[in-house]
């Protein structure tokens, strides 16, 4: 494997796993959220995510070159061996803290790949100009809720501010 | 409804551009810029939009079961008021 695609590989890996992980907390939800409108919307982000994470796997695979497909990074490796951004693995706490968990993740992507777009690798450029259109909305989502909870209740105001402490 | 729960808005979708607005469904939420979000959630995650409306369901105005007799039965037997009798070329009213 030339030093390219082994840096490709990588760097396809740490994306593509950050999707994945949040993506599976979300999922968590899945029949618990608080109403049920959110639980199909924070499922619907789920989905996105892990949408976006099969893509980079399964590009990771390819320029790894070893025979490895996108079930075999996803489910076969070492918990410890995961490149994802450690707030994605952050337990969903409260739904205050999985929005703003949320809100972090979902601005840093849209910035990250509103500059992804502008690669020479032209896999990543169409991967990121897809996840974009997700992530989009998944900010619009994450920062409405953000606003509410904060002009909410005494409750939920305290609630949000926890959890951006503890993110 | 009780005080814990969130208005209920009626959605509407229109699945390409030119086409009328059909009713979907419903969905709860406390503002408009929620509901329009949950409607896309609940009834375009598929794909089944392009655009939506969603409109608070207090604000549609309806007749009541009771006044269904006196709203709509009068017009089931007039059939002078439908212009069937005249041979028009083209046209069809049925």
């Amino acid at each position: 494997m030339s030093e390219l695609n082994k840096n490709i590989a990588e760097y396809a890996l740490r994306i593509g796993d950050t999707s994945l992980i949040l993506g599976q907390r979300l999922a968590e939800w899945c029949g618990h959220g608080p109403i049920l409108e959110e639980d199909i919307a924070l499922t619907n982000i789920s989905l996105d995510l892990i949408g976006q994470s099969r893509a980079f796997l399964t590009y990771a695979g390819e320029k790894e070159g070893n025979g490895r497909s996108e079930d075999d990074l996803a489910f076969f490796r070492e918990a410890r061996t995961f490149k994802n951004r450690l707030m994605a693995e952050q337990p969903n706490g409260d739904y205050a803290q999985t929005m703003i968990r949320q809100l972090f993740l979902s601005v840093y992507q849209y910035y990250f790949y509103t500059e992804l777009m502008k690669s020479k690798d032209e896999t990543f450029a169409a991967l990121a100009e897809k996840s974009l259109k997700e992530v989009t909305y998944h900010v619009r989502h994450s920062s409405e809720w953000t606003i509410r909870f904060g002009d909410g209740t005494e409750e939920s105001h305290v609630r949000t501010l926890e959890a951006v402490d503890t993110l | 409804m009780s005080a814990s729960e969130w208005p209920l808005w009626e959605v509407f979708t229109q699945r390409r551009a030119g086409l009328p607005f059909e009713h979907a469904g419903s969905v709860h939420a406390p503002d408009k810029e929620m509901a329009l979000q949950n409607a896309r959630d609940v009834y375009s995650r598929r794909g089944e939009a392009t655009c939506l409306w969603v409109v608070p369901a207090d604000c549609i105005v309806s007749p009541t079961p009771e006044e269904a007799g006196s709203f709509f039965d009068p017009s089931n037997d007039k059939i002078y008021r439908h212009p069937n009798f005249y041979k028009t070329p083209g046209a069809n009213f049925e």
